[in-house]
């Protein structure tokens, strides 16, 4: 019941996000296709253009079409580079996709044993370093963090290389190496803001029935809380790192363009500044599909992980 | 001992407090702190690194660093303001009403609208929005505060929903009082606790987005002094003049600090379950 309601609610969020995809070319103010192409544009440019954007269509008609050609997965054809979209953002998005697993599990790295620790350890001056710690790592600029990174590293050491991005099939070696830093600049407040949830979910879960049974059964502290308690407290941690991913989709476009990453972050930012707006308009709308697709995985997990919820204790709204 | 813990608890919300003062005063009395004008260029003292003349070094235009970080202020303190307030007044009434009236429109239009824009990466909204408007301290505004505003809209409606059937709602219906006034005489002020929270915290994200916008050249545009875009032009200097990158940094990191860290301590206080 849940699943099906959940999969349902997906249909409606799609098709906003797609009415909102669709109206950004026509945010520009002015007419859009003197805007890209500029005043010095000839006629006949002007009008092939309008031709290709649809925009000589009633409005309706433009929607209508656009949606057909995105569900067939073409997402037009860019201004500036005149090769397919979805083209570009197939080469890109294998870098972004590396970027967010070694993040990921930078954070997760950081974030279980300092959780659980703070955790354990409530209220003592381990928990409150390391929870002010964490307020400390959510508040750095990480564009600021990956430069200090490049500094000491890169600059004054040689230790590990700032930019030189090559795909990992190519050489994972030096793939590896040129994602250490990018990761570890973008993890650390990923690594934070788990940390804490991590720290607040334990500590409503230590203190339910089963806990105390468990310690009462004889149960040491650490069996207690990596047996019984973690597991339950990385329910909510899931969520939180599923709505992770969109922050950090956002947050990828810094890194990439410090780290000179070819990724999905930085062709929206060079796409921005070229202003191929057909290309940022595709890459928008990708970008907010793998947020949609990767919350609706997530709440599916939901169900594996917690039984319960499979009882229509819905999470809606 | 109980009372020194309590005071650690509350006194990083003090020293947040504290951050975010000085950062007022810094502003408002940068003409007075600074000790050169920060456009004033000076090709005589290109790239000094920091010295008793200029503490905090120069930049490749020989401009006072320290002087552009201390006008800086006035930049992240407008971001956090303008930002959060148009994400406020966006958000909090369609939250007040929603919550409110419920039915079709909350349920089935806005709270879908909402969940939709939800699913644009902020960071990736806002550079769209401002390749639209084009770029600009204002535009960057707009797109900042516009990516704020669901999350003002779910955190006002969550609060409405919770009192709207409280007996002295029911109490002050049930003797016909009008519905804009039980909105906002009697919901709101109950319901602001959270939303000056979730404010505060907004205000430290909304600080770094600025940043970010402005470092990506998209935001505050140049001569003016904004620490982002101070980070943007180091940035290609990093290996002859690494200090140049320090001081911009720092600055974002302790008031986005000190933000979160009111956020943080206001929330433990006006929490029952945190508040032991």
């Amino acid at each position: 019941m849940f699943v099906l309601k959940r999969l349902l609610l997906t249909i409606p969020i799609l098709f906003l996000v797609s009415i909102m995809t669709f109206s950004f070319i026509h945010m520009i103010p002015g007419d859009p296709a003197r805007v890209i192409l500029g005043q010095e544009a000839t006629p006949e440019a002007y009008q092939a253009l309008r031709q290709e954007l649809g925009l000589d269509k009633p409005i309706a008609w433009q929607y209508v079409s656009w949606v057909g050609k995105v569900l067939h997965g073409d997402l037009g054809i860019s201004i500036t580079d005149r090769v397919p979209v979805v083209d570009l953002i197939a080469q890109r998005l294998p870098a972004t996709v590396e970027l967010t697993i070694g993040t990921f599990v930078f954070a997760l790295l950081i974030a279980l044993p300092t959780g659980i620790l703070a955790a354990m350890r409530r209220n003592t001056w381990i928990d409150y370093t390391s929870s002010f710690i964490a307020l400390g790592g959510m508040s750095i600029p990480s564009f600021w963090l990956a430069m200090m990174a490049i500094i000491y590293f890169t600059v004054e050491n040689h230790w590990l290389p700032s930019s030189g991005y090559v795909p990992f099939f190519q050489d994972p070696k030096q793939n590896l190496l040129a994602m250490i830093l990018p990761c570890i600049a973008t993890g650390l407040r990923e690594s934070a803001v788990l940390m804490r949830m991590l720290r607040s979910s334990l500590l409503e879960v230590v203190n339910m029935d089963f806990v105390r049974t468990a310690k009462a059964k004889g149960l040491n502290e650490v069996r207690t809380m990596l047996g019984h308690v973690l597991r339950n407290a990385l329910i909510p941690v899931v969520t939180t790192s599923g709505l992770m991913v969109a922050g950090l989709l956002g947050g990828l476009v810094i890194t990439e363009s410090i780290f000179s990453i070819p990724g999905f972050g930085r062709l929206i930012v060079e796409s921005v500044f070229k202003r191929d707006y057909v290309t940022v308009q595709g890459a928008i709308l990708v970008s907010a599909i793998l947020v949609v697709f990767v919350n609706l995985l997530v709440d599916l997990l939901y169900v594996l992980i917690d039984p319960r919820m499979k009882a229509g204790k819905g999470a809606d709204s | 001992m109980k009372s020194l813990k309590k005071f650690l608890r509350t006194g990083l919300g003090l020293i947040g407090a504290l951050i975010i003062l000085a950062l007022i005063f810094v502003a408002l009395f940068a003409n007075q702190i600074a000790p050169y004008d920060p456009n004033a260029q000076n090709y005589d003292q290109i790239l000094m690194p920091p010295n008793a003349e200029h503490i905090f070094g120069t930049d490749d235009l020989g401009r006072d660093i320290f002087s552009r970080v201390v006008f800086g202020s006035q930049v992240s303190i407008k971001a956090a303001l303008i930002s959060v307030g148009i994400a406020m007044i966006i958000g909090v009434p369609i939250g007040l009403f929603t919550g409110y009236y419920r039915g079709f429109w909350d349920e089935w239009v806005v709270m879908r609208i909402i969940d939709a824009m939800q699913a644009f990466p902020f960071l990736i909204l806002a550079l769209a929005i401002s390749a639209v408007l084009g770029s600009g301290f204002g535009n960057a505004m707009l797109a900042i505060g516009i990516g704020f505003a669901p999350s003002f809209v779910r955190i006002t409606r969550g609060q409405v929903l919770s009192l709207r059937n409280m007996e002295y709602v029911n109490a002050a219906k049930s003797v016909g009082v009008k519905d804009m006034r039980i909105i906002f005489r009697h919901i709101l002020p109950n319901a602001l606790g959270p939303i000056i929270i979730q404010a505060t915290l907004a205000m430290a994200t909304g600080i770094l987005a600025e940043a970010s916008l402005s470092y990506l050249g998209l935001g505050v545009q140049p001569p003016t002094a904004s620490w982002g875009s101070m980070l943007n032009q180091a940035q290609s200097l990093m290996s002859v003049a690494p200090y140049a990158t320090y001081y911009p940094g720092l600055a974002i990191f302790i008031v986005v600090l000190g933000f979160n860290l009111l956020g943080d301590g206001l929330q433990q206080f006006l929490d029952p379950r945190t508040r032991k």
